[in-house]
């Protein structure tokens, strides 16, 4: 994929893996691998990005004897994923058009 | 590699950034490898899943935002400083002179384009006015005298229509000047905002000099 388009997509897909429930890094990296491959090097600058977008907030839990970030989307966060859905629609109909003009043109 | 190899070596590599960041990307990374060995992976692989150190710390200090470099951001220096103030409030007669008569200066300016504009349509006025006036008044002076009052509608008219004509004229260059205005106004605006973005950038290199330092 575009290196472009999908920066845009990786802040919207880690906020999509902590819709349901609170997650942490490890696990938001494993939930999203089937759909989009997020390194550890790329998840962290995204992660605080959002964070100081006020987008997710971040709180330590004890696990195993130590302490793990979990990241729980805020209500912000919620918005800039429907904000998102919304403006998927516009992306479809561009890529109508660009599979229209192209592709149409050749059969 | 084992974790604390990794971390070290991490930590050396990002030592230019402020401590708090060093440790928030330290215990990020750390966090990393104890959930990737607790999933089953040796703690060697999971430091080498995590790529190389170079790019970790490129990407970390990158990605750092400027603001963040500085440890504790320079405080910004008081912009005035005692023995400037004293200068300058002893200086007062001489600069507060020099600004009223600048102010002055763009004032008069300001008037002699305003009063351009006004003289332009007076004149467009009174052409259109004593036009009217002498086409009107004619019949009053061909009682006494024909010639004259014949005379005088013609030159009515040329003065009407001279009007009419200057009118057009006046519009245009009234419209001309106000751009020309705007125009000017804005290359002020453009000199002053890029002289202070100068400023300031300047200061920012200061900035990273004593970060560096």
């Amino acid at each position: 994929m575009d290196a472009q388009l999908k920066h845009g997509l990786l802040e919207v897909c880690v906020l999509t893996a902590l819709f349901k429930e609170d997650s942490y890094g490890y696990r938001i990296i494993k939930d999203t691998s089937p759909y989009i491959k997020i390194s550890e090097s790329t998840l962290y600058p995204i992660l605080r990005r959002l964070e100081s977008s006020n987008y997710l907030s971040v709180y330590s839990v004890e696990h195993n004897g130590r302490l793990r970030k979990y990241y729980k989307i805020t209500d912000m966060g919620k918005k800039k994923i429907e904000e998102f859905l919304e403006s998927w629609d516009e992306v479809m109909n561009i890529h109508n058009y660009i599979v229209t003009e192209t592709r149409g043109n050749a059969e | 590699m084992n974790k604390s190899e990794f971390l070290n070596l991490l930590e050396s590599e990002l030592e230019e950034l402020p401590d708090s960041e060093i440790k928030k990307s330290l215990t990020y990374y750390s966090e990393m490898i104890d959930d990737r060995v607790e999933d089953g992976e040796s703690e060697s692989d999971a430091v080498a899943s995590l790529g190389s150190i170079d790019e970790i710390s490129k990407s970390v200090i990158s990605q750092t935002p400027l603001s963040e470099h500085t440890e504790k951001p320079v405080k910004q220096k008081n912009r005035f400083s005692l023995p400037v103030i004293i200068l300058l409030i002893l200086g007062s007669p001489i600069w507060l002179s020099i600004l009223l008569a600048l102010f002055s200066v763009i004032i008069s300016l300001y008037a002699t384009i305003v009063s351009i504009i006004i003289a332009m349509y007076s004149v467009v006025a009174a052409l259109l006015l004593g036009g009217a006036a002498a086409v009107l008044g004619s019949p009053i002076i061909m009682y006494t005298n024909i010639h004259t009052g014949i005379a005088l509608i013609g030159a009515g008219f040329i003065m009407f229509g001279l009007g009419i004509f200057s009118a057009y004229g006046t519009v245009i260059l009234s419209k001309l000047i106000i751009k020309f205005t705007y125009f000017i106004v804005d290359k002020i605006k453009y000199a002053i905002i890029k002289l202070r973005s100068a400023k300031s950038s300047q200061q920012m290199e200061g900035d990273l000099y004593v970060q560096k330092l």
